[in-house]
C-alpha cells in the first residue's frame, strides 16, 4: 500500500500547490469571491498534513479546510475544492475525496459537491463509486447546497484502487486533456517517477 | 596561478585549514595564511571611510585585492587592542564591497554541512557558506567524477570555476556599464523573470512589480539596492573594477540560490536527467551503468539528446555559474518532450535517481526523499545520507 499512499500525496500535494499558486496570482475579484463565499464555513488548507495520508491509517484533512483548486474556467464565479477523509483501519477500507463547486448559477449561489468513494461492505456499493452530496465531509450542510440525493445516483468509476479514485475525482473536474498533463508534468518529478502505482493510473486512465 | 589566503586571528587554527586546502589543490595553488589580518582588515576600514568621504579609496593598498579565494572563520576577529572586531560576515562584506578580492569562503556561519532547505543563504555576502570541516574537500577546489561515499553535493561550484565565472561577468558589466539591464546579461527574458520567487524579484529591486519592470533593473540600480547610492557613485568614479566586482559575485550568487536551484527556470544537466531520464542518449551511454548516468549528465553536448536540449541551452547563465544550464520554462512545454516522456513510459527502462549530497545516480532504495525550501514542484529531493556528514533540518525528510 505505500505506494499508493505515495502516489496520493504525491497527487495531492501538486494539486495543492498548483492550486495555492493560482490563488496568489488571482485577480482581486476571484479572491474576493472566495472570502465572499467560502470564508465564512471554509478556509485555505495550505500547510501541513497531506504527507500523513497512510503514515496515520486514520484521517483527513484539517476540518473545514479545503484543499483550493484552479478552477476550470468554464462555469461563472466558479471556485473548486477538494477534502479527503480515509480509514485504512476498517474493513473494507474507507477513502473519501470530496470534490465541490461554489458557483452562481442562473443569478443564484450554489454549492454542488460529490464524494469519490472506495467499494463499501455489502452488495450494493461493493465498487469505486461517486455520489452528489450536500456536506462537505462533515455532518454540516454546506450553505446554498444544491437539493440532491445523497445516494443517488452511485456512479461506477474506472478505478482498481485509491490513486486511480482520486485521479478519477480530479479528471471529473479537469478533463481528460488537463489531467494528463497534470499527471505527466507530475511523472517528471524524479520521486513521483519512482512511483510505480501513479505509473499504472497514467497508463490506465489517461491513454 | 591561484592565491587562496585563510583569515584567522588564531594562527594555529588558520594553519589547519591551510594544510586541509593545501592537501586537495593543485601544487601550483598558494595557499598562505594572512599574516597581518587585522592590519589588513582595518585598511578596509580606512577604505570605507574613504568611500564615505568621497575620496579615493585605493590610496589605501591591502592584500585583500591580490586574494582569489578568501576563507575566513565566522567567529569574531579581534581587530586591535582595543576592542574593535568583527565577524567573517563583516570581513566578507567589507572585502567584497571595498576591495578586488575573489571568492569569498566563511566558515562555521550556519550550523550543519548539508541544508536540506538547500537555499544557500543568499544574504550572506559570503560566495559560500561552509561548516569549517569541509573545507578540505576536493569538490569545493576542483571538479571530481561522482564516486561512492564522496561528499559532492550539487551545489557546490568549484572554486575555480565560480571565480572565473564571476570575474568574466564582472568584465561584461564593466563593458555594459551601469545604464545596462541586469536580467539580459544573465540570460534572463522577460519569460523566465515571471517565473520567479518573491525572493528572487525582491534582491535584485523592491520597486519592481512585474517581469517588465525587474527586467529593465539597471546594474545602477540594483547597485543601490544593495549600497547606498552615494557608496555607489563613490566606487563607480574612483574604484570601478571594485563596484563591478561586487555586482557580478552578488548577481553570481543571487542567479545560483534564487533562479537556479529551485528550478522552475533554469536546470543543470544532472537535473535534467533526473526529472527526464529519456533525455540520455541511449546510442551514447549505457544505460544499466549508474555511472555512466552521472557521467553523461556532466557532458550534455556528446552524452545528452543535444539535437533537441541546444535550442534550450542557456549560454549566459551557463557562463555566470560555470555550469551547463538549460531553460526549463520552455524546455517543460515542448510538445516533443510530451512525445518522448510517453514513450519512455511504455517501455519502463532501468532508471537511477540523483542524489543531491554526492551528485551520484543511485538505485531508488539508496535514496532518502527529503523537502527542499523551495515550495515549488520540484523541491522533492534526495540523498544518500552519507555517515561522515551532518544533515539538517532532519524534519524535511518527513516531508520527503
Amino acid at each position: 500500500m505505500t505506494d499508493l499512499y505515495d502516489a496520493v500525496v504525491l497527487i495531492l500535494d501538486r494539486l495543492k500547490t498548483e492550486g495555492l499558486e493560482w490563488y496568489r496570482g488571482a485577480k482581486s475579484e476571484d479572491v474576493d469571491l472566495f472570502e465572499r463565499r467560502i470564508s465564512g464555513n471554509f478556509s485555505i488548507f495550505e500547510s501541513g498534513e497531506i504527507h500523513t495520508i497512510g503514515r496515520k491509517p486514520k484521517g483527513s484533512f484539517p476540518a473545514k479546510k479545503i484543499l483550493v483548486m484552479v478552477p476550470s474556467g468554464r462555469e461563472e464565479e466558479a471556485i473548486l475544492g477538494l477534502w479527503l477523509r480515509w480509514n485504512f483501519e476498517a474493513d473494507p477500507f474507507e477513502f473519501r475525496v470530496f470534490l465541490g463547486q461554489w458557483s452562481e448559477i442562473d443569478g443564484r449561489k450554489t454549492f454542488l459537491a460529490f464524494r469519490f468513494e472506495a467499494p463499501e461492505q455489502g452488495e450494493q456499493h461493493n465498487y469505486y463509486h461517486c455520489q452528489p452530496c450536500r456536506n462537505f465531509g462533515d455532518r454540516d450542510l454546506v450553505p446554498n447546497a444544491a437539493l440532491v440525493s445523497q445516494r443517488f445516483p452511485t456512479i461506477p468509476l474506472n478505478a482498481s484502487n485509491i490513486v486511480e479514485l482520486t485521479v478519477c475525482a480530479i479528471m471529473a473536474s479537469m478533463g481528460h486533456k488537463k489531467m494528463k498533463s497534470f499527471l505527466r508534468k507530475l511523472l517528471r518529478d524524479p520521486a513521483a517517477g519512482s512511483n510505480a502505482s501513479l505509473k499504472t493510473a497514467y497508463a490506465r486512465c489517461c491513454n | 596561478m591561484m592565491r587562496v589566503r585563510v583569515c584567522d586571528d588564531f594562527p594555529e587554527i588558520a594553519e589547519e585549514w591551510v594544510a586541509a586546502v593545501k592537501a586537495v589543490v593543485p601544487q601550483d595553488f598558494d595557499v598562505g595564511r594572512m599574516e597581518t589580518a587585522n592590519d589588513e582588515v582595518s585598511t578596509l576600514l580606512l577604505r570605507k571611510i574613504a568611500v564615505e568621504k568621497g575620496e579615493d579609496p585605493l590610496v589605501h593598498a591591502t592584500e585583500f585585492d591580490e586574494i582569489d579565494v578568501l576563507v575566513v572563520d565566522y567567529d569574531l576577529l579581534h581587530l586591535d587592542k582595543t576592542g574593535g572586531r568583527t565577524t567573517g560576515e563583516g570581513i566578507a562584506r567589507l572585502a567584497r564591497s571595498l576591495s578586488k578580492c575573489g571568492a569569498i569562503v566563511v566558515m562555521n556561519q550556519y550550523k550543519g554541512q548539508f541544508d536540506l532547505g538547500m537555499r544557500g543563504h543568499l544574504d550572506s555576502f559570503a560566495d559560500l557558506n561552509i561548516d569549517a570541516p569541509l573545507v578540505g574537500r576536493g569538490p569545493l577546489w576542483k571538479q571530481l567524477e561522482a564516486a561512492e561515499g564522496e561528499f559532492n553535493p550539487t551545489t557546490w561550484t568549484p572554486m575555480p570555476v565560480l571565480l572565473e565565472a564571476a570575474r568574466k561577468l564582472a568584465a561584461t558589466l564593466a563593458e555594459q556599464g551601469v545604464e545596462a539591464a541586469v536580467t539580459p546579461l544573465v540570460g534572463l527574458g522577460t519569460a523566465a523573470i515571471a517565473e520567479l520567487s518573491d525572493t528572487a524579484f525582491g534582491f535584485l529591486s523592491l520597486k519592481a512589480q512585474t517581469a517588465e519592470e525587474l527586467a529593465a533593473v539597471t546594474v545602477r540600480e540594483f547597485l543601490q539596492r544593495s549600497l547606498d547610492a552615494p557608496f555607489v557613485e563613490c566606487l563607480l568614479a574612483k574604484a570601478p573594477d571594485i563596484l563591478f566586482g561586487f555586482a557580478a559575485f552578488r548577481l553570481v550568487k543571487w542567479l545560483d540560490r534564487a533562479v537556479f536551484r529551485p528550478m522552475d527556470v533554469l536546470i543543470d544537466g544532472p537535473h535534467l536527467v533526473d526529472r527526464l531520464p529519456f533525455m540520455i542518449d541511449p546510442n551514447k551511454v549505457d544505460l544499466n551503468d549508474a555511472a555512466a548516468w552521472a557521467r553523461a549528465a556532466s557532458a550534455p553536448t556528446t552524452s545528452l539528446q543535444w539535437e533537441l536540449l541546444k535550442g534550450y541551452h542557456n549560454e549566459l547563465a551557463s557562463n555566470a555559474l560555470g555550469r551547463t544550464v538549460f531553460d526549463w520554462f520552455r524546455l517543460a512545454n515542448d510538445d516533443k518532450v510530451d512525445e518522448m516522456q510517453d514513450a519512455y513510459l511504455e517501455n519502463e527502462p532501468i532508471r537511477y535517481y540523483l542524489a543531491e549530497d554526492t551528485s551520484r545516480f543511485v538505485e531508488k532504495d539508496v535514496l532518502i526523499r527529503y523537502r527542499a525550501d523551495f515550495h515549488n514542484f520540484g523541491d522533492r529531493r534526495g540523498i544518500e545520507k552519507l555517515a561522515d556528514v551532518t544533515y539538517g533540518p532532519l524534519r524535511r525528510i518527513r516531508f520527503g
